[in-house]
């Protein structure tokens, strides 16, 4: 097995292992889901969008619970939960409401204020509802909101949303349409750019992600369609300033690469022996940190056959006639997870796997 | 020469039968039992015992020769007038050999003013004295154990005795008639159940055995009997229902000397009751066949009581203490008893004649019972549990929720009965969630309760195995309160919930009775509660009541 397959086979076992719940089964995903934080008159965990809310006794009175005060009242919660954490939630409400009241559960998925789940949960006579949601496969930031209707009386004694095992939910899942760049997609309509394209992270392995381009074509003239890294942990294509990227660095297109070649998903050199000299050969160049089976080594003519003349491309001085590479830009560091610039290895966490900050070489290094 | 015409041989000779009745007239005994009654009269229980105790002694002890004792039991009319003619053809053949006669006639049964009632027949009593002059014996002595018994007594020249008079005749032989009866004519005669047979006829013979000896001569006379009878069968009637016996002598004798009826000082065995001895004593035979004796020992004089060698068991009351006594009467022996070598037992209260009486020794009563229980019980799921789940609590399976205590004060105010005062938890449980509240971290909230109850029990139990084993039953009601806690990430808080149970437990107590261990015991018992004390704000309510099985200790006192 060569390295690169190994390292296909330990992202196929982690995405494995994160499809399943990255979180544990029966995790709350909101506090106080009893109503029993209060700072005064107010929720402590909950914020009134809408009315008002009172603190009255349930089935006894030391344990509180939370009544909706008005024709129109909304709390809610955001919580930290990521498609990551929760691909399956059990929601329950423990809740008393008079015929005339109404209340219904709303989700916000990305926390944008556009509800993406809206389900009437009706509660009489302290009716424990409970039910299951199917999340969609890609979501952060998500709040959840209580929303009542009607003048009458409606009090909740509990709201829960726990993690629940992704077999217990048989339901599709919660369309979430409108995803930033960089957020896993399936299809176009997902985007709020419309574009959901296939990437290429490192020659190893295959993400798709929203994005603003897929070709070069698809962005401004001058432009150049490339990989690029946002708030999101995968990368997408965006467009840019042509020959942004070094030697080394995570490409998706030739256009987007300083050396003019993108290869194996990494700017390079070299696309194979047909592009170096005459008896140069095209080979990965060894980062210059060990510990590189994640591929971080990207295509260069002949580097370790010769040294190279002033002025040529260099990773390391050790490529260099005169044994130094031109280091005034800097040193480049990649995540050898996505193949993305990092300074530290916190950046490098793909899916809740801890991927490292290696030091590939010289940014864009030429022989002295 | 005869020697005094005592009917000790004619009647209850209770020495050495061989010495008394080899000599001296032949005496013969016609007894009498019957039990039947007539035209609104209730069967009666025990004349015909108290006639076989009055063979027992009389053949028993050796006075009569056996052969010369009949003993005819709910004799028909045609019956007992056979009964007489053989027997007066007996003693016409022993005149005619020469030979004096003593004739003992006793009846126990049903009688009027006027007559012997036999079941639907009758013997009127003028009747019954021709027959008892006809039979011309040298003396004859009537004992009539029946209500009204004193009419017989109306007879031509007979004098009535006064009241525990001594020596009414002189002389040293009498002839004649005398007529001892259980009552006068006016008033009834009573059984006791306690003794097994009639009043009089109990301590009549106690009497000849010996009790009745006031002079200690070892000779009981007809006076002595008389007013031994008189005065025991007086007290022991006096507070019944039915009130007060007298019982009545009526004599018409000539001759000198008072009439010796037996010589308890020449028994073959006696027991001697100490002269500084003051009590109430009861013998019975081994294993409690028989009650043969109670008497009324006062200090001052000693008295001995002829009874036929063997085995013999003795109850001993001196004011609240009872002690019993086991011994052996040898043969020839006088065996002096001594309360201070008996066991302590306890007096058994007899509610019907309003003072206490020397039961058997087996039958106890604990008068007040300390207890102290612990026990299990089983855990219910009710819609106020069921609620706290919906709240989303779990329970907190701890022993405190099995286990149970109590503590009771239990007074037997009558033989089976009493009253119990139990003090215990009949309820407990712990419940707890978890709450998230953000930042990875949960606080927890505990919700429990104990109920407890003070319940006024009455309990019915009946002793067995000689009080060894009490099978028992109870049922009350009483107060429960639940205190409830409630503990939470703002602090704790706890109530009190009052309200009512019920509850009712069956089981068995074992109390052992040997010596050295007397006054502890155990008990088990299943129980069954029903106290719906806690109820929360949606009305949901919790009956702290269950089914539990204890086991503990008891102490008597």
């Amino acid at each position: 097995m060569t390295r690169a397959h190994a390292f296909q086979l330990t992202l196929t076992v982690l995405g494995i292992t994160v499809l399943s719940g990255y979180s544990s089964c029966g995790e709350d995903l909101l506090a106080d889901p009893g109503f029993d934080l209060w700072c005064g008159e107010d929720l402590c965990s909950w914020e009134v969008e809408q009315g008002q809310v009172e603190k009255v006794p349930t089935w006894d009175e030391r344990d509180e619970g939370a009544s909706l005060v008005g024709p129109e009242v909304a709390i809610s919660q955001s919580s930290t939960a990521t498609w990551l954490d929760a691909q399956c939630i059990f929601f329950t409400l423990l809740a008393d409401e008079d015929p005339g009241a109404s209340m219904s559960l709303e989700l916000d998925f990305l926390d944008d204020g556009s509800v993406e789940y809206d389900q009437e949960i009706p509660a009489e006579e302290w009716e424990n509802i409970g039910f299951h949601i199917t999340t969609p496969d890609w979501y952060e930031g998500l709040r959840f909101r209580i929303h009542k209707t009607g003048d009458e009386r409606a009090v909740i004694a509990q709201v829960r949303a726990q993690v629940a095992p992704s077999e217990d939910c048989v339901g599709a899942p919660v369309v979430l349409d409108d995803r930033p760049d960089g957020a896993q997609c399936s299809a176009s309509t997902q985007c709020a750019s419309g574009v959901c394209a296939t990437l290429d992270v490192l020659g190893q392995w295959e993400a798709e992600s929203c994005g603003a381009c897929r070709l070069d074509t698809d962005c401004d003239t001058g432009e150049a369609c490339g990989q690029e890294y946002g708030t999101q942990e995968l990368p997408h294509l965006a467009c840019g300033e042509p020959s942004r990227h070094a030697l080394g660095e995570a490409c998706q297109h030739d256009g987007e690469c300083s050396t003019g070649i993108c290869y194996e998903g990494q700017c390079a050199e070299c696309d194979g022996a047909t592009t170096c000299g005459e008896g140069a050969i095209c080979d990965r160049h060894p980062a210059v940190e060990a510990d590189t089976d994640r591929g971080l080594e990207p295509y260069m003519c002949d580097p370790a056959a010769g040294l190279r003349a002033a002025g040529e491309r260099c990773l390391d001085d050790a490529d260099c006639l005169s044994g130094s590479c031109d280091d005034h830009l800097g040193s480049l560091r990649l995540c050898d997870s996505t193949g993305r610039p990092c300074d530290a290895d916190e950046e490098c966490t793909l899916w809740g796997f801890e991927g490292t900050c290696q030091r590939l070489g010289v940014y864009q290094g030429t022989c002295n | 020469m005869k020697p005094c015409p005592c009917l000790c041989a004619a009647l209850l000779s209770l020495g050495a039968p061989a010495a008394l009745a080899a000599e001296g007239p032949e005496a013969y005994a016609l007894l009498v039992g019957s039990n039947r009654g007539g035209p609104g009269q209730a069967p009666l229980q025990y004349a015909d015992d108290d006639a076989a105790r009055v063979r027992d002694v009389l053949v028993d002890l050796g006075s009569f020769p056996p052969e010369h004792v009949r003993l005819v039991a709910d004799p028909s009319r045609r019956d007992l007038l056979a009964a007489f003619d053989l027997l007066q053809l007996a003693l016409g053949q022993e005149r005619a050999r020469g030979v004096d006669t003593e004739v003992l006639f006793y009846y126990s049964g049903h009688a009027r003013a006027d007559s012997l009632d036999l079941g639907q027949e009758e013997l009127p009593l003028s009747e019954l004295k021709a027959r008892l002059k006809g039979f011309g014996a040298t003396i004859t002595l009537v004992v009539l154990d029946a209500c009204q018994a004193g009419a017989l007594s109306n007879v031509k020249g007979a004098t009535p005795a006064a009241d525990f008079s001594f020596n009414a005749m002189n002389g040293l032989n009498a002839e004649g008639l005398a007529v001892l009866a259980s009552s006068s004519a006016t008033e009834l005669s009573q059984e006791s159940e306690t003794l097994g047979g009639s009043y009089f006829t109990h301590h009549l013979l106690a009497g000849l055995r010996g009790a009745a000896d006031v002079d200690t001569d070892g000779a009981v006379t007809l006076d002595e009997a008389y007013g031994y009878a008189y005065s025991r069968t007086l007290v022991d009637t006096a507070s019944t229902a039915v009130g007060a016996q007298h019982a009545t002598l009526e004599t018409d004798l000539r001759g000198k000397g008072a009439v010796i009826l037996t010589r308890p000082g020449e028994a073959a065995a006696q027991l001697v009751l100490t002269s500084e001895l003051a009590a109430e004593v009861l013998v019975y035979r081994e294993n409690r066949a028989a009650v043969v004796a109670e008497v009324h020992k006062a200090a001052g004089n000693p008295m001995g009581l002829a009874l036929t060698p063997g085995r013999y068991g003795v109850l001993v009351r001196q004011g609240p203490v009872v002690r019993e006594c086991g011994l052996r009467l040898a043969e020839g022996a006088r065996t002096p008893l001594d309360p201070t070598v008996c066991r302590e037992v306890r007096v058994r209260v007899d509610a019907a004649k309003g003072e206490a009486t020397v039961q058997e020794a087996d039958r106890r009563l604990e008068r007040l019972m300390i207890e102290t229980g612990l026990g299990g019980g089983t855990l219910r799921d009710t819609p106020y549990t069921e609620r706290l789940e919906d709240f989303s609590f779990g329970r907190n399976l701890l022993w405190g929720n099995v286990v149970m205590l109590e503590g009771s004060v239990a007074w037997s105010f009558r033989r089976n009965f009493g009253a119990v005062l139990t003090v215990g938890d009949i309820d407990s449980d712990a419940w707890s969630r978890d709450m998230y509240t953000g930042d990875d971290t949960t606080s927890t909230d505990r919700y429990s309760w104990v109920t407890w109850r003070a319940s006024l029990q009455g309990r019915a139990g009946l002793p067995l195995a000689g009080g060894w084993l009490t099978p028992y039953a109870q049922a009350g009601l009483g107060p429960a309160w639940a205190v409830t806690d409630w503990s939470d990430q703002d602090g704790g808080d706890r109530e009190v919930d009052w309200g009512w149970h019920l509850v009712g437990a069956a089981g068995l107590q074992l109390m052992p009775t040997v010596r050295g261990w007397r006054h502890v015991g155990l008990y088990g018992q299943v129980e069954q509660s029903w106290a719906p004390v806690l109820v929360n704000l949606m009305g949901d309510r919790h009956d702290s009541g269950r089914f539990a099985v204890i086991f503990g200790l008891r102490a008597g006192f």
